[in-house]
């Protein structure tokens, strides 16, 4: 039994589409990252699983049960914003119990739970402090407690970390994932990052243009984005348009072997890390014209003979701008859609 | 040099404020003897409870309903944006105007007093009470609620619009009921902005001038009107009687006044640490 | 929370009780005769009201005086608010906040009260019974709302703008009327038709410095309201509305054929 279906949901606003008939399953106990860019209509989808946006089409089941028309107040699945959203005239403690205390529960058990997530999350002594008195950092953890200490089924996250700076994120990302791994919830992460995505998620569902272009591991996607879209949507790829003849694909990279049918207009791919460059070995000859050197890795520009630029990132630093250098490709590691 | 400018106006202010002030001072001829004849007056005291019990009340019931209105207003959507503008109009409307039309409709010959005739319940017009001019100051008080109900549901609606947003979302999500984030979410977060509006609904009531002077009975004044009517009475006794009560009247304005910054920047600093 | 039956008849009920006045004077303008106790005019004329308005010579000079006044005040207003504005919502000054609380105190001192403040001051520096001594005591009234609007304005947009036109040379005139201006010009509207439409409604303020002598349009109102005279009385009042509506709807448009020209930041 799925922890969260959404089936067909489709979304206007106005009479413009935000979602295009979502289909997607989140296995229970699953955290998956829903990629996109901003506008690509994420936060629309986390809210319709909340209950806060009522589908335009669709149906949506949470636990095997249809909660399509259930109101948010019952259905077992809690969202964090990005802004925290903490009750500004609330103190820490009074935000956290919110929700049990909504529901009745007695104040011995109240008092109990709370403080047991105040530990978790690590601000045992923070329980009277108002939201203003609290760091950006502080804040997120004691929204994410609020939720948490109702034991949702189904936890969204809708980008709950871009408001905060580098280091905080990292060590956000790393709280989230313990927290996951503790309480077992099901989680859907909202995020325009591909790191985080890739970082936090056991799958990643790719949200284009409003609709849903493709749902798998991380290292699934990074290696094999199922479509141009997807492919120059994570970036980092070098494009190279050319023509499909006779199973052969034709460019600037020559002729390689292809099995789509025949196309006027086509394009390979590959990944920056997937360039070689050597002085000796490779089918291309082309010149540095850019280095930029990032630490860990450094990004060449090579422009070949042809006119075309393209960018290879490796871990050495061994060329210069204006060496002559052979470029080659595994035809193996290239990708080839049509355009 | 803009600077320069503000100071000036600033000192100008300052002389136009001390001015008004000054003037009711140098005619107590800086003694307390007037200020004691006019505390000790009978006519002063009643001018003085009734205008509090005028204001009072007024402020009570136009900031109840408004912000019932505003809450009935924010659950009706689409409707409730509707009503909002239409609600501007009250609060652009002159008072002299809301004058008339509460005469028009309350008066012993007015709307209401036909129609009771039509229905049977009076034979002639002495009979419908008297609902203006009145003892009560109902007419009065009608006027008041025409405009101060709408200026509060506005303010609130919008105060609650915010909220709404942000919120009652959060709090329906975690379970609670729509009257539970009512009153644990919105009451709470509209608490501020009814405060500012039921001072500034009690600074008007008790000021105000034009509407007790229409519609007041003979048999009490308001406090300005007393004063007005004394200001204008040839024995300068009389006057300085009136500038006594008018230091009086600011004293009690310039206190609320007062409340009301306070409340302000208090909440000022609340916010100011706060949100991203 | 959408809601249900409850709350549309509220809805309703608003409504009726809000808009509904409105309707009593416009029939009360047209009925010649409406005596008690009849639920509707006995004689219902048009003309008649047509006629009060169109040849009466006091009537016209009661409204010339109410524009006349009112835009005088307005330009006052906008005067003396401008740099005061600027400089309490841009700058830092030891002080600030008390001028602040200076400025906007006329806002909460009941008129009636100040005025007979100001009178003997008005008097003694010639100025009562004058138009611009009348437009002088309505701005004070007006200022404060004027001030909390433009100082609002000026907060959000800051003075990086004009310090920018500075540094690449421009001169003080130039920065003002190019760059201040138009950031500032919608607040600028609003802050004139509140002026406007505050010094339009002004009664006692008018009446105790005007001394009699001058007469806008609530002082010709007033003694036929305390004279009784019904159909008179809404008569002027629809002239009334109609003329501040008047005002408030050019300047509106006026602001709204201005954003159309230059995108400029929202407030």
């Amino acid at each position: 039994m799925a922890g969260i279906s959404v089936i067909g949901v489709t979304k206007f606003f106005q009479d413009k589409p935000t979602l295009t008939k979502i289909t997607l399953e989140v296995q229970n106990g699953e955290f998956m990252a829903l990629l996109g860019p901003s506008g690509s209509g994420k936060t629309t989808l986390l809210k319709i699983i909340a209950g806060l946006e009522v589908p335009s089409a669709g149906r949506v089941y949470i636990n095997g049960v249809d909660v399509t028309a259930v109101p948010t107040e019952r259905r077992q699945a809690i969202i964090v914003f990005q802004d925290h959203s903490l009750f500004p005239h609330m103190n820490v403690y009074e935000n956290i119990s919110f929700g049990l205390r909504a529901r009745g529960e007695s104040r011995q058990t109240v008092a109990e739970k709370v403080s047991a997530m105040l530990d978790i999350i690590q601000l045992p002594d923070k329980a009277q402090s108002y939201p203003q008195e609290l760091s950006g950092g502080e804040k997120q953890r004691v929204a994410l407690a609020r939720a948490c200490v109702l034991e949702p089924s189904v936890l969204l996250l809708d980008e709950p970390f871009s408001n905060l700076d580098i280091n905080l994120r990292h060590s956000m990302r790393e709280f989230v994932s313990e927290l996951h791994n503790r309480l077992k919830f099901t989680c859907i992460l909202v995020t325009h990052d591909k790191e985080e995505a890739f970082l936090m998620s056991n799958r990643v569902a790719v949200l284009l243009d409003n609709s849903l272009e493709q749902v798998a591991t991380p290292e699934y996607l990074y290696r094999s984005p199922q479509s141009l879209q997807v492919a120059t949507f994570l970036g980092e790829r070098n494009l190279f348009p050319g023509v499909v003849q006779g199973g052969y694909f034709r460019s600037v990279l020559g002729s390689i072997p292809c099995d789509l049918p025949d196309t006027a207009s086509a394009v390979a791919t590959c990944r920056f890390d997937q360039v070689l460059l050597s002085r000796t070995v490779g089918e291309l000859e082309g010149r540095i014209i850019q280095k930029a050197f990032a630490g860990r890795s450094t990004t060449y520009k090579i422009e070949l003979a042809q006119g075309t630029v393209v960018t290879a990132v490796c871990g050495q630093q061994q060329f210069a701008v204006g060496d002559v250098v052979r470029v080659g490709v595994n035809s193996g590691d290239l990708l080839i859609y049509p355009a | 040099m803009f600077l320069t400018l503000t100071f000036a106006y600033a000192l100008a202010y300052g002389v136009v404020q001390s001015m008004q002030a000054g003037s009711g001072a140098y005619r107590g001829g800086f003694t307390l003897q007037h200020y004691r004849s006019v505390l000790g007056d009978g006519e002063f005291l009643i001018s003085l409870g009734a205008t509090i019990s005028v204001a009072v009340i007024a402020t009570l019931i136009s900031n109840v309903l408004g912000a019932l209105l505003a809450f009935a207003m924010l659950r009706a959507g689409a409707h409730g944006k509707l009503l909002q503008r239409v609600l501007q109009l009250p609060v652009i409307l002159p008072h002299l105007i809301v004058v008339i039309m509460v005469i028009h409709i309350f008066s012993q010959t007015g709307v209401l007093a036909r129609l009771a005739w039509w229905v049977g319940f009076i034979d002639n017009p002495n009979q419908f009470p008297l609902l203006v001019y009145d003892r009560l100051a109902i007419g009065i008080m009608l006027v008041y609620l025409y405009k101060q109900v709408p200026f509060v549901a506005l303010l609130a609606y919008d105060t609650l619009r915010g909220i709404s947003g942000k919120y009652a979302e959060v709090a329906a999500n975690l379970g609670a009921s729509p009257w539970q984030t009512s009153t644990q979410v919105y009451l709470p977060l509209l608490k501020p902005t009814i405060i500012g509006t039921s001072l500034i609904t009690f600074a008007f009531a008790f000021g105000a001038f034009e509407v007790p002077f229409l519609l007041g009975t003979p048999v009490w004044r308001t406090l300005p009107v007393e004063s007005y009517l004394l200001y204008t009475n040839i024995d300068p006794l009389a006057r300085t009687h009136a500038m006594v009560i008018n230091v009086l009247i600011s004293a009690i304005s310039l206190t609320i006044a007062g409340l009301y910054f306070g409340v302000e920047s208090f909440l000022n600093r609340r916010q100011k640490g706060g949100e991203v | 929370m959408k809601g249900g039956k409850l709350t549309r008849l509220v809805m309703q009920c608003a409504l009726l009780v809000f808009a509904g006045p409105l309707l009593t004077l416009l029939v009360q303008a047209v009925s010649l005769r409406w005596p008690f106790p009849s639920l509707l005019p006995t004689v219902i004329s048009v003309r008649h009201a047509v006629n009060l308005l169109w040849d009466n010579p006091r009537l016209t000079e009661a409204v010339a005086s109410s524009l006349g006044i009112a835009f005088m005040t307005t330009i006052f207003t906008l005067l003396l608010a401008f740099p005061a504005a600027k400089a309490l919502g841009v700058y830092n000054f030891p002080g600030k906040e008390a001028v602040k609380l200076l400025a906007l105190l006329p806002i909460m001192v009941p008129t009636a009260t100040v005025t007979m403040g100001l009178h003997t001051g008005m008097i003694r520096m010639g100025l009562a019974g004058t138009f611009v001594g009348v437009a002088i005591v309505h701005t004070v009234f007006t200022l404060p709302y004027a001030l909390r609007i433009l100082m609002h304005v000026f907060e959000l947009v800051g003075d990086r703008h004009e310090q920018q036109a500075a540094m690449l040379g421009a001169s003080w005139g130039r920065v003002f009327y190019r760059i201040t201006l138009p950031l500032v010009i919608p607040g600028a509207l609003s802050a004139a038709t509140m002026s406007f439409i505050i010094s339009f409604s002004q009664y006692i303020t008018t009446f105790m410095i005007g001394g009699g002598r001058i007469i806008t349009l609530p002082l010709y109102l007033v003694p036929h309201v305390q004279g009784g005279e019904w159909h008179v009385a809404s008569v002027y009042s629809l002239v009334f509305v109609v003329a501040t509506l008047g005002a408030l709807t050019l300047m509106q448009y006026l602001v709204r054929r201005y954003y159309r020209e230059t995108y400029f930041l929202s407030p």
